[in-house]
């Protein structure tokens, strides 16, 4: 109503397509945002990384004996961060909740142990009771 | 007079004409972004979904790894003697809840629990967050050693996904 009064028809119609077309700017931008977000590869490939990574320590556990395992993945971009309970994958920079983390329970006696920071090759080392994610 | 009181009406309906349609032009709107809004979280999910059944690793392997400690670590149930320990055989004095603690413990019921059985010994342990909800079955042909006596037996494993 107020609107009427300080503007005329032609304002308003002006306004108002105004109004449609950052609207539209707004979704659009929004859905290609989050389409890119997820779609974007680096985010699945941390995931991916953690899960491997995650199996391979489930994998050493079971295993009699030291051994060590090559990751074939190039890990370059990233930084992993391993202790007793957990495997983390992220970028330089990210922050705590953009972490990529999967979750891991030993059996009693047993550690966990590593960082590394953007190496292309990265292994999984069991010696005794300590697994050890280090650069190959 | 009566010229002037025609042209206050007039001013009035046509007041009330804009008015009905800044109204329905409101009303456009805000069922235009209620929409928008639901198009652009349902986009959201859609894709989350998506992104989630690429990466994901199957339920049954990721239980398959973990329970692989289970016949082939002394710290759960395999049998150990001379700083030998035998992968595959089961020693009976250790199939026990306290040894499933210290073999496999979580946190929550959020993650895999297990509900191991030996067939034919008829033995079962539980993880500490199993709760009865059976998703999958993988079965390991074991050995049992129950003091002397070695024999054949089948171990169920009972895996239950994560709950909540």
């Amino acid at each position: 109503m107020k609107v009427n009064n300080f503007l005329g028809k032609k304002a308003q119609s002006t306004v108002l397509f105004i109004f449609e077309v950052l609207l539209v700017i707004f979704v659009i931008v929004s859905m290609v945002k989050i389409a890119k977000s997820f779609g974007s590869s680096e985010q699945a490939e941390k995931i991916t990384i953690a899960e491997d990574l995650r199996m391979m320590v489930n994998t050493l556990v079971a295993t009699t004996g030291d051994s060590k395992i090559y990751y074939q993945k190039d890990t370059s971009k990233y930084i992993l961060r391993m202790n007793s309970g957990e495997i983390s994958v992220f970028n330089k920079g990210d922050g705590r909740e953009t972490w990529i983390s999967r979750i891991f329970y030993l059996p009693e006696g047993y550690k966990a142990a590593g960082a590394i920071r953007q190496e292309s090759k990265v292994c999984l080392t069991k010696q005794e009771k300590i697994i050890f994610l280090q650069t190959c | 007079m009566l010229k002037n009181r025609k042209k206050g009406i007039r001013t009035l309906l046509k007041n009330k004409k804009g008015d009905f349609e800044t109204s329905l032009t409101s009303i456009f709107w805000l069922v235009m972004i209620f929409v928008i809004t639901i198009v652009v979280i349902a986009f959201f999910l859609i894709i989350s979904s998506y992104q989630q059944n690429v990466v994901s690793v199957p339920s049954e392997l990721q239980a398959e790894l973990i329970s692989l400690r289970f016949t082939n670590i002394p710290e759960c149930f395999a049998y150990h003697i001379n700083n030998v320990t035998q992968a595959g055989v089961i020693d009976l004095q250790k199939f026990n809840d306290e040894q499933m603690l210290k073999c496999y413990q979580t946190e929550n019921k959020k993650t895999y629990n297990f509900r191991l059985r030996l067939k034919e010994t008829k033995r079962e342990v539980l993880s500490n967050n199993y709760r009865s909800k059976d998703d999958f079955t993988i079965f390991k042909n074991v050995l049992v050693r129950d003091g002397n006596q070695l024999k054949k037996d089948k171990l169920i494993i009972y895996v239950q996904e994560a709950i909540g």
